[in-house]
């Protein structure tokens, strides 16, 4: 599939809404949430290691996810991020802004396929 | 693996403190990603050297610590990346901001073409103005080191008898000792120009001569277009000139039908065989400063021969300042000064010695020069103003579409978009509008030029000047463009990157707030006060040319056309003087007839005058009295041909004039010499006219007719006909009869049937050569545009400001139309309630037309206070009317309003049409 440039402010503020909706419905730790990024873009979007973790690091400091150590029977110790209340309204605001983005940009452009 | 070391002993490595949980969580990445590596097959020994590669490399990037500082957090870029994005990403930023300007001008192709068309016309308008600008004063001259052309002048202000040396003017000694100082590096000149016969086997033409040093050819490097031009061979040991000519361009294709076979023919030049071996090219016009045509012959001048008048040039030595050469021409000219034999040719007392740039003209020249310059500055003003409201409209047209997309830039600022990034789109996308519009612009501008080049009234710019289109005037387009884009793209920018989330999303897509639509009224309020300044220029341009047309000056100068006669035989006219009838007498009489009878001639004439040198005598009156009465002798149909209305009395007979009865008729200021309560016709007058041993001329007063100014010169306008001097029009034949001397220089006046008398040129010379071959009917003069001087310039200023108001109006009124139909159609609920509650249609469109007019009155206040303010530079370059005229004033109002009528028509209209029940529903 093409390749879609996007600009750098879209990134930047799309990361974010990205990694509220990968951690939504259940906790899930770094690496996963990497992988997911790649998968469910089917490889249109791939992340960088180095800003991956600061950007979870200032979602957590920002009380928009919460980071927990777990330890599983015979795993290795790894840490889950879970999404925490500030982060749901955060998520639901968010999508309801990229939504009439999406929207907006539609009706202007028609992105989807008739 | 333990990848919890590698981490460690990698952030140590690269001597950066780590938390141990960043530690373990990039180790917990690691070995994440070696067991899928290990999964999917891939030998261990390579998925560990990869992933330890990575380990380095995300230590590297990574900050080691798990607090991050506000500032680092936000600048570390997204978490997400797009594949395959190289370097240069802000280059990429750019190509996708010009793409997307691109798509958005194609998008909304009619509001695209709304936006681009002002900007086109005002690119268009300057490119012109500025390439007649460029080829009328910057760039006029085809001559080498032409800046470096000075003419020396003596001036004493105090002194103001002429002296020739202040206009840089010299005798062949005075000439020759220039050439010997050591400042001087070449001196050249010209005799005055004079008009001589050019005969031949066909009609005798009058053609203008310069005599030119020899040097003047090789001094402006200009190289003939056909064989050679004047060399210093040309002046034989005794400084003798040779008999040799060079044609100029227009003179050549005029007389020769442009034959190349010219060089090598000889011509006869004032009765004398010259050798023609060149042609100068089209762009050619030295000594044009005398006369403002490039229409003559250049003969060399010989050294031989003293010259009292030369027109002198000169070019310093290298290094050579100014200031030294001035002192060392002070010295000579004190020193000829001194001297008996020229000292008439320098001021007397003390003067001053300066030069003058060849480029800033001498003489008359200098101040058609300095008129030209004006009246070029005052066009570009408007024409910069014309730029400006085009600014404004586009301006008001992109916040229309930014305001549109507010919540699009909105969300953008919300995701972390830069203001200055939303501000660089917004300006790329007006630099793009604006290079659309100057690629239009420039096509159109071609035709603009072409459309100015014909209308420029002749000796308006220098016969040198070459206006096209050409690498400087392009460069001033692109330049323009994109000045114009950037001045475009200010306010929107401003306002696109300051516009908030919260204000957009409430606003539910309707576009921007109260902000945005003052901006726009504030805009379009401009746009109409500088209209207004246009429209006030263009009404006083008017207003002269009006003024000029409507001059009273006795008779008709339409289709009328006057020349002057010349003998080319011996017959001199000292001795026509002596012989009283002459050959000459018969001869012009003759013409008059046969040129009436030409096709498309109406009626012909032959007019002489002279003035009584004795004094006048009319009978019954206060005896003789000693001042001067113009005398004009006439051939039959002279006021028929001048259409001079007769006033009293009757005209003289045909009979009358053929066997010279001592009949005339006077004009009207001639009447008031006669006593009060004596009537002139009837009565008689002598006339004392010729030598003291001549008896006077005694004619009895047939008739009176106006006043006519008859003897006109350029810019005679704007003298009045009641200030015509008295005169008496005496027969021909009778000042024959009663052997008064002849009188000299007689005139030729035609009227013709052709709207350009100039057409019936042929058809007079034909005649008159059919009298006479060796007669010399030169001097054409179109009466119509010779007696406005002004006429062509004003007609030219009036059309060029014409055009540019009309430009600006149909702007303003776009401005007034857009900005109070976006306004209804915001105002469309509060419209519907109003009339839901009762207000009728009536008051809707008073509510809509008040608005139009608030916008209206605000602009033109300001406009009349800006051209207040600028009235000097508005008139500067128009010339012979007021600054401010209370008609072109009222006139500008009337314009304005009914431009703002006509533009607030429709939406006014719209506004009563609105259903309120559709407008509240839709709420």
């Amino acid at each position: 599939m093409a390749i879609v440039p996007v600009s750098k402010e879209l990134r930047k503020g799309s990361a974010d809404v990205m990694i509220l909706a990968l951690v939504e419905d259940r906790p899930r730790h770094g690496y996963e949430i990497g992988q997911l990024i790649v998968e469910r873009s089917r490889g249109a979007l791939s992340y960088h290691v180095a800003s991956l973790y600061p950007t979870l690091y200032r979602l957590e400091d920002q009380g928009l996810v919460e980071g927990r150590w777990v330890e599983k029977p015979g795993q290795r110790r790894r840490r889950y991020y879970r999404i925490t209340t500030a982060g749901r309204k955060r998520l639901a605001s968010e999508r309801s802004v990229w939504q009439s983005f999406f929207l907006a940009l539609d009706r202007v452009a028609g992105l989807r396929p008739s | 693996m333990n990848w919890i070391a590698e981490v460690r002993a990698e952030f140590d490595r690269l001597g950066k403190p780590a938390d141990e949980d960043v530690i373990e969580e990039l180790a917990q990445h690691a070995a994440a990603a070696w067991q899928t590596a290990l999964a999917d097959g891939e030998p261990s020994e390579v998925a560990a050297r990869r992933i330890r590669a990575l380990v380095g490399a995300w230590c590297a990037s990574t900050t080691g610590r798990r607090t991050t500082g506000g500032e680092a957090v936000r600048t570390t870029p997204g978490g997400v990346v797009p594949t395959r994005r190289g370097g240069l990403a802000w280059l990429g930023d750019i190509v996708d901001d010009l793409r997307c300007a691109v798509r958005q001008l194609c998008r909304e192709p009619s509001f695209s073409l709304t936006a681009v068309l002002p900007l086109a016309a005002g690119i268009a308008a300057s490119t012109a103005l500025f390439s007649v600008t460029y080829g009328a004063w910057f760039n006029v001259y085809p001559y080498d080191r032409v800046d470096e052309i000075r003419s020396p002048r003596a001036v004493n202000p105090n002194d103001s008898s002429a002296h020739i040396s202040a206009d840089g003017r010299y005798g062949s000694r005075e000439f020759m000792e220039i050439a010997r100082l050591p400042a001087v590096e070449e001196v050249f000149g010209y005799a005055p120009r004079h008009n001589t016969p050019l005969t031949g086997d066909h009609p005798p033409e009058s053609v203008g001569v310069l005599r030119v040093s020899t040097n003047t050819f090789l001094a402006l490097g200009v190289p003939a277009l056909l064989g050679r031009t004047i060399l210093p061979s040309d002046l034989n040991q005794g400084g003798e000139a040779a008999p040799v000519a060079v044609l100029s361009f227009k003179l050549w294709n005029r007389l020769f039908g442009g034959r190349r076979d010219i060089a090598g023919r000889w011509i006869t030049v004032d009765g004398r065989p010259h050798l023609v071996v060149g042609v100068m090219p089209q762009r050619f016009g030295w000594g044009s400063d005398r006369l403002p045509t490039n229409d003559g012959i250049y003969l060399p001048l010989s050294t031989s021969t003293r010259f009292g008048d030369i027109q002198t040039w000169v070019r310093l030595r290298p290094g050579v300042s100014e200031q030294v050469a001035a002192e060392q021409f002070h010295a000579l000219f004190l020193r000829l000064s001194k001297d008996a034999g020229v000292r008439w040719a320098f001021p007397s007392g003390e003067f001053r010695t300066e030069f003058v740039q060849f480029v800033d003209g001498t003489g008359t020249y200098a101040s058609r020069v300095r008129q030209m310059r004006a009246s070029l500055t005052t066009l570009l003003s408007a024409v910069a103003l014309l730029f400006l409201v085009a600014c404004v409209s586009t301006t008001s047209l992109q916040l229309t579409r930014a305001s549109a997309r507010t919540r699009d830039m909105a969300v953008r600022l919300a995701l972390g978009a830069s203001p200055l990034r939303i501000a660089r789109q917004v300006t790329i996308e007006s630099v793009c509008l604006a290079v659309v519009s100057g690629a239009i612009g420039v096509v159109n501008a071609g035709v603009l030029v072409r459309a100015v080049v014909a209308m420029i009234p002749t000796g308006f710019i220098p016969v040198e000047s070459a206006i096209n289109l050409n690498m400087t005037v392009l460069l001033f387009a692109v330049a323009t463009s994109i000045l114009s884009g950037l001045m475009v793209s200010v306010v929107p920018a401003v306002q696109g990157s300051r516009s908030s989330v919260i204000a957009a999303l409430k606003d539910r897509g309707q576009g921007s707030g109260m902000h945005a639509r003052r901006t726009r009224r504030v805009l379009t309020s401009m746009e109409i006060a500088l209209a207004v300044v246009l429209v006030m220029a263009a009404n006083l341009a008017a207003l002269a040319y009006v003024r000029l047309q409507a001059v009273d000056v006795g008779f008709n100068p339409d289709r009328m056309l006057e020349s002057k006669i010349r003998f080319l035989r011996e017959e001199s006219s000292e001795e026509l003087m002596l012989s009283g009838a002459s050959h000459e007498h018969r001869f012009v009489a003759s013409v008059a007839e046969r040129v009436e009878a030409a096709p498309g001639i109406e009626a012909a004439a032959v007019r002489m005058r002279y003035f009584t040198s004795r004094g006048y005598d009319i009978r019954g009156g206060n005896g003789h009295q000693s001042g001067i009465l113009e005398v004009t002798v006439t051939t039959p149909n002279y006021f028929k041909a001048m259409e001079i209305a007769l006033k009293e009395g009757r005209h003289v007979t045909a009979d009358e004039a053929a066997i010279g009865e001592p009949v005339a008729v006077i004009n009207e200021a001639a009447a008031r010499l006669w006593p009060a309560g004596q009537r002139p016709v009837g009565g008689h007058i002598s006339l004392y006219v010729g030598g003291s041993t001549s008896p006077p001329v005694d004619v009895a007063i047939v008739g009176v007719v106006a006043n006519s100014l008859d003897r006109v010169a350029p810019g005679a306008a704007f003298r009045r006909v009641s200030r015509a001097q008295p005169a008496v029009f005496v027969p021909l034949a009778t000042t024959i009869r009663a052997k008064v001397p002849g009188p000299v220089a007689p005139e030729l006046v035609v009227r013709t049937r052709h709207e350009n008398p100039l057409a019936s040129v042929s058809a007079v010379r034909a005649a008159a050569f059919d009298v006479d071959p060796m007669a010399l009917i030169y001097g054409f003069l179109d009466m119509g545009d010779l007696l406005a001087g002004g006429r062509p310039q004003s007609r030219f200023n009036a059309w060029l400001f014409g055009a540019l108001a009309g430009v600006a109006l149909l702007l303003a009124a776009a401005g007034i139309y857009a900005v109070l139909s976006y306004q209804v159609s915001r105002q469309a609920r509060e419209i519907g309630v109003r009339m839901a509650l009762g207000a009728d249609r009536a008051r809707v469109r008073r509510m809509v037309v008040g608005d139009a007019a608030r916008l209206v009155a605000s602009g033109l206040a300001t406009g009349i206070a800006i051209t207040v303010l600028v009235r000097h530079y508005v008139t500067a370059g128009i010339f012979g009317i007021p600054e401010l005229d209370p008609l072109a004033l009222c006139a500008t109002v009337v314009v304005l309003g009914a431009t703002a009528a006509v533009a607030s028509y429709v939406p006014a209209r719209r506004a009563t049409k609105v259903d309120p029940l559709i407008a509240l529903r839709s709420e």
